[in-house]
């Protein structure tokens, strides 16, 4: 059974078609690099792949559930970093993780768990707001963590945390990945996604313009040059951006 | 069973984390500290009544006697004012708002010629039936210097229960607590929601086992827990207006129900505290001024029917029946259809639009 499997997914809001007909699947325990300009599309993607959002046309199945119908038995199957440090600020981080446990019910010593599996375990009392975007993301990290999901959905989970604690969090993800867990991550760093992941999707104007590994991708575009990732996703994506800029 | 039981676990889980986290904010605690000083200033200003210095009688002279009782000003300072009333009946309605109504006998006449000392019916209200043996010996006292010699009012089991349509207290009282609640639950409970949609915590709740459903009986929960610290406290500081308790106290859940049902919806359609100020004002003035133009009874009738559609009015109107005697079931039945379809509408717009959001 694939982790993800997508079927011609389609969101419309209005006017705007945001995703356009996208399919692919993603194997159990692979980090799957999902990538692409501003307003490409991942973002409404990952919502409707983890139920948060209803597709206007096509379906898929997120750890053996249909994103539509069974929603419900979903939700316990994936975990979900989302792209803003949505955390309750006056709680602790382990008051935070111990109400999500409680939802999930989960006990309490996975709690401890998943604090020293992201290295939070002795700032764990503190305020939330006391802390620094880059243990909050950790404790993010950490919650999506500990009811042990099947997939792990990561929304730019390094975006704006500095070069040290983005590559702690570079290892947490590669370790859980090692240890079994189905990766969906998005990122602006293709270095990032070059490292990570498995394979990689490039998303414009929301339709997939290329999907295949990392090393692929530069040996089948690079044409005997030696390219980057990030090369490949500037010739392949941005076309909607450059049509905006041609305009003015 | 088990999913009923399950979606009350987690709406427990969520509401327990709301009141909580509530209690850490500084605005949350400096609002509930102000609603319950505004509760016991209401009260001591209402029921200890601290700076009444006057008594209000009505009095029903039963045998057309010659004494003439005046406006006096007794050496304490306090003053005793008087209003005729042609019968008992009339007394009882005339007694809205007032201190004590007071029977002359037939026979006054001869017993103040006789220079025994009078005895005289006084009647208090249902909310001072506990203060009988006081107010017996401060009557006494008052009318034997007004009269000039030794009175007995006695007031034993003369107890009136305001009829439903009277004026008087209870009328207040049960309008008092329409802006208790709803203050309570206008300033605290759109906040759980406005935050959870700003910090984005409610996305993280909605991809959790919480179903949108219990997210909102979750937030149901903590603005009961605060709507339980200012409306319970005044329920309870004006309890000895109750008459009926059952009444009373689903009149209260009624007025809970539908201000937790008022504050989730004005937090999920908001997106800002500035929106959030303006939108209380509007509300509150929506949800204040119907029940107090109600207590006004020369309005046309016409306009007073159409106040009877506003829940607050029907809150209002029930818990003042409640603290009465004499209400027509068809009278109570109409107030209770339009509570119950009120609190029906705001929780199914709530969901409506959290499943909206959330999807």
């Amino acid at each position: 059974m694939k982790a993800i499997e997508v079927s011609n997914l389609t969101r419309d809001y209005n006017r705007l078609r945001a995703v356009d007909g996208i399919s692919f699947t993603v194997e159990p325990g692979e980090i799957f690099g999902f990538l692409g300009p501003n307003g490409a599309g991942k973002t409404t993607t990952i919502r409707m792949l983890t139920g948060q959002l209803l597709p206007t046309s096509g379906s898929a199945m997120v750890a053996g559930c249909n994103i539509v119908t069974g929603r419900q038995s979903l939700k316990p199957r994936i975990g979900v970093v989302f792209d803003n440090q949505n955390i309750y600020e006056r709680m602790s981080a382990r008051e935070n993780l111990v109400f999500f446990a409680r939802l999930y019910r989960v006990k309490k010593e996975r709690v401890e768990e998943v604090l020293a599996q992201v290295g939070m375990t002795e700032r764990a009392s503190d305020k939330v707001q006391q802390y620094s975007n880059g243990m909050k993301q950790r404790v993010l990290i950490a919650r999506a963590l500990l009811h042990k999901p099947e997939v792990l959905f990561l929304d730019e989970p390094t975006r704006g945390l500095d070069a040290h604690i983005a590559r702690d969090i570079r290892g947490i993800i590669a370790g859980l990945a090692r240890d079994g867990m189905t990766v969906f991550l998005t990122t602006h760093y293709m270095e990032e996604a070059d490292q990570l992941s498995h394979r990689v999707a490039f998303l414009d104007q929301g339709r997939i313009v290329a999907l295949d590994t990392p090393a692929s991708l530069k040996s089948g575009y690079g044409k005997g040059e030696t390219k980057t990732l990030e090369d490949i996703f500037i010739q392949l994506t941005g076309n909607g951006l450059q049509k905006e800029f041609d305009n003015l | 069973m088990k999913t009923l039981l399950d979606s009350l676990h987690i709406a427990w889980i969520i509401g327990t984390k709301d009141i909580l986290d509530a209690l850490k904010n500084k605005s949350s605690r400096a609002n509930i500290l102000i609603m319950v000083g505004m509760v016991v200033f209401f009260y001591w200003l209402n029921a200890l009544r601290p700076f009444d210095k006057d008594v209000s009688v009505v009095v029903y002279d039963e045998g057309q006697t010659s004494l003439a009782i005046e406006k006096t000003t007794l050496e304490n300072g306090t003053t005793y004012s008087f209003r005729e009333a042609a019968s008992l009946q009339e007394m009882e309605t005339r007694m809205a708002y007032q201190n004590l109504g007071l029977v002359l006998p037939v026979n006054l006449d001869q017993t103040l010629a006789s220079g025994e000392a009078p005895t005289l019916q006084g009647y208090i209200f249902w909310v001072d039936r506990t203060r009988v043996p006081a107010l017996e010996t401060k009557y006494n006292l008052a009318f034997s210097e007004i009269l000039r010699r030794p009175v007995h009012v006695v007031l034993g089991q003369n107890i009136i229960i305001p009829a439903a349509t009277a004026d008087g207290n209870q009328s207040f009282v049960a309008y008092l607590m329409v802006y208790f609640v709803f203050s309570t639950a206008l300033l605290i409970i759109p906040h759980l929601m406005l935050e959870e949609k700003q910090t984005k915590t409610l996305d993280a709740l909605l991809i959790s086992p919480a179903s949108p459903g219990q997210v909102i009986l979750g937030k149901a929960l903590a603005g009961f827990f605060y709507i339980l610290i200012t409306g319970g406290l005044a329920l309870a500081l004006f309890s000895l207006y109750i008459v009926h308790w059952g009444l009373a106290l689903a009149a209260f859940m009624g007025y809970a129900l539908f201000a937790i049902g008022v504050g989730l919806l004005v937090g999920s359609f908001i997106r800002s505290m500035k929106q959030l100020g303006l939108w209380m004002v509007m509300l509150m003035l929506l949800l204040a001024i119907p029940p107090l133009f109600y207590m006004e009874h020369n309005l046309k009738a016409g306009i007073r029917t159409i106040l009877t559609w506003f829940p607050s009015t029907a809150l209002a109107s029930l818990l003042r029946f409640s603290c009465s005697t004499g209400v027509s079931p068809v009278q109570a039945w109409s107030n209770v259809v339009v509570v119950v379809a009120s609190i029906v509408l705001v929780f199914g717009l709530v969901i409506w639009k959290v499943r909206r959001s959330d999807r």
